[in-house]
């Protein structure tokens, strides 16, 4: 749908806001040509602030946001070839569902003929051309939520801005709307920068998510780069569920390999070549732990003593402490097993690869 | 069926200490007003019931004069009115240091009692006024010139727009206020510049505050008295104007209640024409 597909850059951008309060401190970011990048992080980390500073209802303190190669730090959003999809959908609740289509349309002076076409094309690409003539307020949350989407489709910009558009609907309906969304944008390949605070979202529809925490951008990569090798107890934390815990590295093994005395006994785990030396913060995730028999000989294997068992129908988590210390509670899930019933002992295994060494935060 | 009518008597009857008080002032106001121009309470001889005193007036130019200057300031009023507090009800509408007292500061008009106003804006005005001293002492002119009681009744004018923003802007204010950022914002996004956002978002997401300034500014200023006698024209006179000497100067009281039902139902029909005017004007720019 994009006439022409637009990248984006922020250069070293920070915003400081008039109560002095520092937003984002160095932010840079790239989105190419017909990707889909997100924005995730905790409520107060900034996603949004940057958002607005790319749409322009912002303008940073230092630092430069290019589209499509050319610097737009100062130019106002009605000169920027961006349009945004807001969080409450923000349409104009005195026009029809084609006026709202079609304002933006009426502002670049196109031809009724040619702008009425537009709009019934955008309207059919998110299943509404029956519902042209409605105000906003006779349709559902989802509908509304649609709209705003043909709206921001109709423009045909090269960059579609999202604010947590989602973020309104219930669980279901949440979750139809983000793969229909996926295959609009990869169908008409404009790029896209979507901010969210809700990690599946994040981890369902982008190419490439940018972390961020307290102004800043704590980690960069694809979903599964991000979920398999989060670099911070933070990344590991909000992005998918993590067991965390300290340990010492007590010497290499081999070339990347190197054992590490943790809560769960003496761990061998992937390092670099130059392992980190003393304590450490490391992680796995619930789902990278197995059972094994009592007497198994295998890598990595310690004792479980099970505390709470939810069954949540695909899955079981399980939850529960090491033998030796019940203050620290871990999280583990199993997709098929044999029954596990509370205050069992169960043997577990962890692969080396799986188990993460983290930097500091 | 009875539970029912009980609930509507109860509800009435609740409503009557307020309502009914209002209504029936308003009904008896009207009765008299309407009677006595058909020639009934006459103070000054027989009651009779006569078209004769409506038909006088199809003949008098004194009186279609001050129609249709009481018509033009009571429009004026209302327009410049709004206009004025339009901006300022933007303006004010994000707080920011000193809003409140901004917000404050142009509501002190409303405070002032309007004859008050009058002597002071006749105080400023007159030929021996500060506005002549300031002039004489900064060589603007070499002497004095009249400003007062002007014929084009600017001041009439400047006066009701001075005393009626404040009421508008508290109107206006309010929903101004009420548009979320969002949809400003998405009209922006979406390339409309300032003008724009304020003929097709603006305006009419507060049409209804608009229309009600309006109506209630045309209405105040139809049938004004203080300000036409103190820094009105000599000539031709506003409809309240021409009633109080209708009554007070002649005793003619039956044409004077004729003037007075004219000046309602002008204040009417015009307050709803302007509004009605008001909504076209607003739909026909958005739909451009």
């Amino acid at each position: 749908m994009a006439d022409e597909s637009t990248t984006v850059e922020v250069d070293d951008v920070t915003m400081v806001f008039d109560n002095d309060f520092r937003a984002l401190d160095g932010v840079s970011l790239t989105a190419d040509e017909g990707q889909f990048i997100t924005l995730l992080g905790p409520s107060g980390c900034g996603k949004t602030t940057l958002l607005r500073l790319i749409a322009g209802f912002l303008t940073p303190a230092s630092g430069r946001i290019l589209i499509s190669g050319k610097d737009v730090t100062a130019l106002p959003p009605e000169k920027r070839d961006t349009v945004m999809v807001f969080q409450s959908y923000a349409l104009f609740p005195h026009m029809t569902v084609g006026e709202n289509v079609a304002f933006g349309l009426r502002q670049q002076r196109m031809g009724k003929q040619e702008r009425n076409q537009r709009v019934d094309q955008a309207l059919a690409s998110v299943s509404l051309e029956s519902q042209k003539d409605k105000r906003p307020k006779a349709l559902s949350g989802g509908q509304q939520q649609r709209v705003a989407l043909a709206r921001a489709f109709a423009m045909r910009s090269g960059v579609i801005l999202f604010d947590e558009p989602l973020s309104n609907l219930d669980a279901k309906l949440r979750e139809r709307v983000r793969y229909e969304l996926r295959a609009l944008q990869q169908n008409y390949g404009f790029t896209s920068i979507y901010v969210t605070h809700d990690q599946s979202e994040a981890l369902a529809l982008s190419d490439q998510v940018y972390l961020m925490n307290e102004g800043q951008i704590v980690q960069t990569g694809t979903p599964h780069e991000l979920y398999t090798n989060p670099r911070t107890s933070f990344v590991a934390g909000f992005l998918g569920v993590a067991n965390l815990f300290s340990g010492t590295v007590t010497g290499m093994v081999e070339s990347g390999l190197c054992d590490v005395d943790t809560p769960f006994g003496s761990l061998r785990v992937r390092c670099s070549e130059q392992p980190p030396v003393g304590e450490v913060d490391m992680c796995w995730r619930p789902e990278d732990v197995r059972i094994v028999g009592e007497h198994d000989q295998v890598d990595n294997r310690f004792d479980f003593v099970v505390s709470t068992v939810v069954f949540l129908g695909n899955l079981t988590e399980v939850y529960g402490h090491v033998p030796n210390d019940d203050t620290v509670t871990y999280r583990l899930q199993f997709m098929r097993h044999a029954p596990i019933v509370e205050g069992e002992t169960l043997h577990l295994a962890v692969e080396p690869s799986d188990v993460r060494i983290l930097e500091s935060s | 069926m009875w539970p029912r009518i009980r609930e509507s008597l109860i509800t009435i009857a609740l409503l009557l200490p307020g309502l009914g008080l209002i209504l029936g002032f308003m009904s008896v106001v009207l009765y008299f007003a309407i009677s006595q121009s058909f020639g009934q309470f006459n103070f000054a001889g027989d009651d009779n019931w006569t078209m004769e005193h409506w038909a006088k007036i199809l003949d008098d130019p004194a009186l279609w004069a001050s129609f249709r200057y009481s018509l033009r300031i009571a429009t004026l009023s209302a327009v410049l009115s709004v206009s004025v507090a339009y901006p300022i009800a933007m303006w004010i509408r994000k707080p920011f240091r000193g809003s409140t007292s901004v917000g404050v500061s142009v509501k002190i008009p409303y405070l002032i009692p309007g004859l008050v106003a009058a002597f002071l804006y006749v105080n400023m005005v007159s030929f021996n006024g500060i506005l002549n001293h300031i002039f004489l002492a900064l060589g603007v002119t070499d002497e004095p010139f009249r400003m007062q009681n002007d014929d084009k009744a600017i001041g009439v004018v400047i006066l009701q727009v001075w005393k009626q923003t404040p009421l508008a802007l508290l109107l206006l204010a309010g929903a101004v206020r009420a548009i979320s950022d969002d949809v400003i914002a998405a009209a922006r996004d979406l390339g409309a510049g300032m003008w724009t956002r304020f003929t097709d978002i603006i305006l009419p997401l507060t049409l209804q505050a608009l229309q009600a300034a309006m109506i209630i500014i045309f209405i105040g200023a139809a049938g004004d008295f203080a300000f036409q006698t103190i820094a009105g024209p000599r000539s031709p006179f506003s409809m309240a104007q021409l009633m109080f000497i209708t009554q007070s100067t002649y005793s003619d009281s039956n044409y004077a209640a004729v003037i007075g039902v004219l000046l309602m139902v002008m204040a009417l029909i015009g307050a709803l024409g302007l509004a009605g005017l008001t909504q076209l004007a607003v739909n026909r720019g958005r739909y451009q």
